[in-house]
């Protein structure tokens, strides 16, 4: 499996008044031509300004170490002119709420339109041509008579598909999606996910989907890796990290769905809040919240296979805290 | 079946909306709704955006006045009753909204937003006021010394916890809980939902539960109603209409829903 975009040792840092931030914190991962690859964590995870990072949209004040190599090109080193080439053309974004992401004042054909315009020599004629078969292909029934609508004209599901439209108009290789069916009821949420989901299988794109819903994770993800304050805790195939997860933040955050009891007030929950990250905990940053911590946490724990894939950080899936209680003696002997 | 203390019946609400240039268009969001809340019952009014579910909330709680049809708490005529009696009525029905960021004021303190329907009901006195905020404070798990902390001093959780206490202080018999969870995290979700239902459980309350969330719902409730454009299609007891739904869109509905498994 070659890796169409690969981050090594991502980190992000954001300046505040209490000093410098770590939202994103040595972060791997990797996206295979096809798959979906969710990207899932509570607020404040640093999900969505990882996605970001991979655009080059971070805002100023942020600080960046490490790579995202996207083609064999690292997309933290190039210029804003480079970027702004790849950005609706190789790689294109699909944003939670529709209506700020549409112009409101456009049609929404001229709106697909000029998305090619940009990026291709092509007549305007045929980037009409082009942007009705767009919309033809995402599910807008009339596409032609609707070319000249403006996006209040459409509800808020029609809105979102004419937003994947212009994010797939130029054949992107990568579509980065964040949260791009929180917004949208369940009913609307499964046809945009199918159709994303159609797209990777007959077309090769290949989706970041950032969520907060381990259900939408479920339905169309092929690969998924959990974030928990800045940092990958857990990846692997979809399928293995939702039935078997290994961290003990993935196991909290699944029992803690309703789903899972019809038992009253006996949803699991994780105690406490989530760190600061400027002051971070040393170790893992879920230690001080984990029903299973013990000494080892307060090194950073490295990740461990735990075969087909599957990787979890966590001291316990790397010999327990048996070895926890031998490091030191190691320590004393070296 | 004891008598209801909610009672909605033949429901009807129109808006005019104004689309466009001059244009007057009548939007029905309510048409025709009956439902019933038994005291201690947890009542989900579950549907989709533009069902109709928070105008129906709203109604109920007398922030809009019906087209048609009348609500009945413990047999008063909400938009029939005089002022005393409406102050009443709503001193026992008390709302939670979904964020409590834009439904708690800013420059308040905790301590003031909690006692606010206390004073504005001159429920006893100021000292007896003070120890009522302390205890609800309490018994939503928010330690004493958050008193003085102001709304963005405070985590989405810990904010939803605000405002159920400060629905809490007046001891009502009804919630009208409007999407309470929704802009919360899942791990913040289950601490809510919890709480939600331990004093639902130890004071014996009532609670009107709005949600478009479908395993939110399942899990929190004894009663659901299903609305879709502004009418009730499908209701019944939770567990009934979750495994057997007869509705077809109820079904469509359930069919959506992303599965773990």
């Amino acid at each position: 499996m070659s890796a169409l975009l690969s981050a090594e040792g991502l980190s992000v840092r954001y300046r505040t008044p209490a000093g410098p931030a770590s939202v994103v914190d040595r972060v791997d991962l990797s996206i295979a031509p096809g798959e979906i690859f969710g990207l899932v964590g509570e607020s404040g995870c640093g999900k969505t300004t990882f996605a970001l990072a991979a655009m080059g949209l971070l805002p100023a004040d942020a600080e960046t170490s490490g790579r995202v190599v996207f083609d064999g090109r690292d997309l933290l080193a190039l210029d804003d002119e480079e970027l702004r080439r790849l950005r609706g053309d190789r790689i294109s974004m699909i944003f939670q709420d529709p209506l700020t992401s549409l112009d409101p004042t456009f049609p929404v054909g001229a709106q697909i339109a000029e998305a090619i315009l940009v990026h291709r020599d092509v007549t305007r004629a045929e980037a009409r041509r082009r942007a009705i078969e767009l919309l033809e292909s995402v599910g807008i029934p009339d596409a032609a008579s609707r070319y000249r609508d403006p996006p209040h004209r459409f509800s808020g599901g029609m809105r979102q598909r004419v937003v994947i439209a212009i994010a797939l108009a130029n054949e992107p290789a990568l579509v980065l999606a964040d949260e791009p069916t929180t917004a949208l009821d369940v009913r609307v949420q499964a046809q945009i996910l199918a159709l994303l989901r159609r797209r990777c299988d007959e077309h090769g794109t290949a989706v970041l989907l950032v969520t907060h819903d381990l259900g939408v994770v479920a339905e169309v993800c092929d690969r998924v890796a959990v974030m928990y304050a800045g940092r990958v805790v857990e990846t692997g195939p979809a399928a293995a990290v939702l039935s078997s997860p290994a961290h003990p933040y993935t196991k909290a955050l699944l029992a803690a769905l309703p789903a899972r009891t019809r038992q009253r007030g006996a949803l699991e929950v994780i105690a406490g809040e989530i760190p600061d990250l400027v002051t971070p905990p040393p170790g893992c940053r879920f230690a001080p919240r984990c029903p299973v911590a013990h000494e080892r946490c307060s090194d950073v724990p490295a990740m461990t296979a735990l075969g087909d894939g599957h990787h979890g950080a966590c001291w316990l899936l790397d010999g327990g805290p048996a070895r926890a209680a031998a490091s030191p003696v190691e320590e004393d002997g070296s | 079946m004891s008598t209801p203390l909610l009672e909605v019946s033949g429901l009807v609400k129109r808006f005019v909306a104004r689309s466009g240039v001059g244009r007057r268009r009548i939007v029905e969001a309510v048409r025709g709704v009956d439902l019933t809340v038994a005291p201690g019952e947890i009542v989900a009014v579950v549907g989709e955006s533009g069902s109709g579910k928070t105008t129906l909330a709203r109604c109920v709680l007398a922030l809009e006045r019906p087209t048609a049809g009348t609500i009945r708490f413990d047999g008063v005529d909400v938009h029939r009753a005089g002022r005393r009696a409406l102050a009443a009525v709503r001193r026992r029905m008390q709302p939670v909204f979904q964020d409590p960021y834009s439904s708690l004021d800013p420059r308040w303190t905790v301590d003031r937003s909690v006692r606010e329907a206390l004073d504005v009901h001159r429920i006893g006195t100021p000292a007896e006021r003070a120890a009522r905020v302390r205890e609800v404070l309490e018994r939503v798990g928010l330690p004493a010394r958050f008193a003085d902390r102001r709304p963005h001093e405070l985590s989405g959780g810990q904010r939803q916890r605000v405002g159920i206490a400060a629905a809490l202080a007046p001891r009502p018999d009804l919630l009208v809980a409007d999407e309470p969870v929704t802009a919360l995290d899942v791990s913040v979700q289950a601490q809510v939902l919890n709480l939600l239902h331990e004093i639902q459980r130890d004071l014996g309350l009532a609670i009107l539960f709005i949600a478009h969330d479908l395993s939110v719902v399942e899990h929190f409730s004894d009663r659901v109603a299903v609305m879709y454009q502004g009418r009730i299609v499908e209701s019944g007891a939770t567990s009934a209409v979750f495994e057997h739904p007869a509705d077809s869109y109820t079904q469509a509905l359930l069919e959506a829903v992303p599965a773990l498994r």
